[in-house]
């Protein structure tokens, strides 16, 4: 079984690397069957930082752009769409700059261990918790570990920042909504 | 249903609207017209080596309103100058190898599977015409891949190539007698310009190599491909030279190869 698993992904592997390879040499039609098959998840991690179709579409024709006009700096088949939701992301933070919805997240993160952390903690997070208490780095990161299953270390990448980096945001934004959810059950 | 489950249902009922398509559509469509307008170097996929040097030649006329024969002239007479290369004009054009699936593949395809450290290198221009191919061979795919089974006119090729001198070290499949091989890449610097085959990445002098080749009577040998053919050694440490690279390689399967090929 095990096999078969790792012999499906290589075969994903090699047909992307087939794709992203006739991509490289400009074939628009390659790069968009390869850029439908993540488009759906581009769309829904860029509403989550805009809030509306309108911008979330900007974002994800934004992201086709960009990522087609850079595509030769994709030397590994299985990065690539971490490549792109990285592209997403920095677009949809870029839109709500341009917005001054948001205020600038500081540079500096406290590093804490992590491994004292109660990583069992009852949590349900709800898109609107997400949306509305999250700064966007701690979206981002939620999303990817959550909604796209990455690790931290893939985080790290995705995200050019350390893997311990990654691991506390990811905590703390997990304890912000913790205080949020606590907040409203004893309001409501 | 986990915590991580619950958002992710939340996030799949974001309606996806009917003209996302169409807006990734777009975004490339817009991307494709810009590249073409600004590409400097000229993008000859499809057309082919042959067609694509006689384009790169063309615009190295029309950009320099030089003669273009004085130039040809020149790069021969002088193929081993290597002016400085942010000086060179840069042609950049592209080629289509077979892909292979995995290692058996690669393998069977190849003539001759060494290990060698590269010497030293030079840049070429090498008639690589050969002898016209068969009707056979102009039915197989992978050594007739454009021309659908026609034939192609009769042709003189002359491309530049980098050739580097590797010292053998190792024969795993094949016979070679002498203890120097050339290896031909395409691409190399002739008089003031620079040839880029894309995707190329040269073999770099004093580093082993474990090369799957095909070998020519008349030419230096090939790599089957630039992106599977080649493995940077290093200390017994075996490591793919193209990051692309999908076929893994260690010393056991290196081992496999010299007692099979070695017991015919």
């Amino acid at each position: 079984m095990r096999l078969m698993v790792e012999k499906d992904l290589m075969k994903e592997v090699s047909s992307l690397h087939t794709f992203i390879k006739k991509a490289q040499k400009g074939d628009d039609k390659a790069f968009l069957t390869l850029f439908q098959k993540y488009e759906a998840d581009i769309y829904r991690i860029a509403f989550v930082y805009v809030k509306n179709k309108s911008d979330a579409l900007d974002v994800v024709q934004e992201t086709a752009y960009r990522s087609f006009k850079k595509i030769t700096q994709v030397k590994k088949p299985e990065y690539f769409k971490t490549w792109l939701l990285r592209i997403a992301i920095n677009h949809a933070m870029d839109v709500l700059r341009q917005k001054s919805k948001v205020t600038q997240i500081a540079s500096k993160f406290e590093e804490r261990d992590t491994s004292q952390m109660n990583c069992q903690m009852e949590l349900k997070i709800s898109l609107q918790d997400l949306m509305n208490h999250l700064q966007p780095l701690e979206k981002s990161i939620v999303l990817l570990k959550i909604y796209q299953d990455l690790t931290f270390n893939e985080i790290s990448k995705t995200l050019d920042m350390p893997l311990g980096t990654a691991k506390t945001i990811y905590y703390r934004a997990l304890d912000r909504l913790r205080e949020q959810v606590k907040g409203g059950s004893k309001n409501g | 249903m986990d915590k991580n489950d619950s958002l992710k249902e939340e996030l799949k009922k974001i309606e996806i609207p009917e003209e996302l398509h169409e807006r990734s559509r777009i975004g490339i469509a817009q991307a494709k017209k810009e590249m073409i307008k600004s590409r400097k170097k000229i993008n000859l996929r499809r057309i082919g080596i042959v067609a694509g040097l006689m384009l790169a030649f063309a615009f190295v006329f029309l950009v320099l309103y030089k003669d273009m024969f004085d130039v040809v002239k020149e790069a021969e007479n002088s193929p081993q100058e290597s002016p400085n290369e942010s000086e060179a004009l840069s042609v950049v054009y592209f080629a289509d190898y077979p892909y292979y699936e995995d290692f058996q593949a690669l393998v069977e395809n190849s003539d001759l599977i060494i290990r060698g450290k590269v010497l030293d290198s030079t840049v070429q221009l090498i008639d690589v015409s050969g002898p016209p191919l068969t009707d056979e061979e102009l039915k197989d795919e992978k050594l007739n891949p454009h021309l659908d089974g026609e034939r192609a006119e009769e042709e003189f090729i002359e491309l530049v190539y980098t050739v580097s001198e590797l010292e053998i070290e190792e024969v795993y499949k094949g016979t070679y007698d002498d203890e120097i091989i050339q290896v031909k890449q395409g691409g190399g610097q002739i008089g003031d310009v620079l040839y880029i085959e894309q995707d190329v990445e040269m073999l770099a002098i004093s580093q082993s190599y474990i090369l799957f080749l095909k070998t020519f009577d008349t030419v230096p040998a090939s790599l089957l491909n630039p992106y599977q053919a080649a493995y940077v050694y290093t200390d017994g440490d075996i490591e793919s030279f193209h990051p692309g690279n999908n076929i893994s390689l260690d010393e056991e399967k290196l081992q496999t190869l010299k007692e099979k090929f070695q017991n015919k």
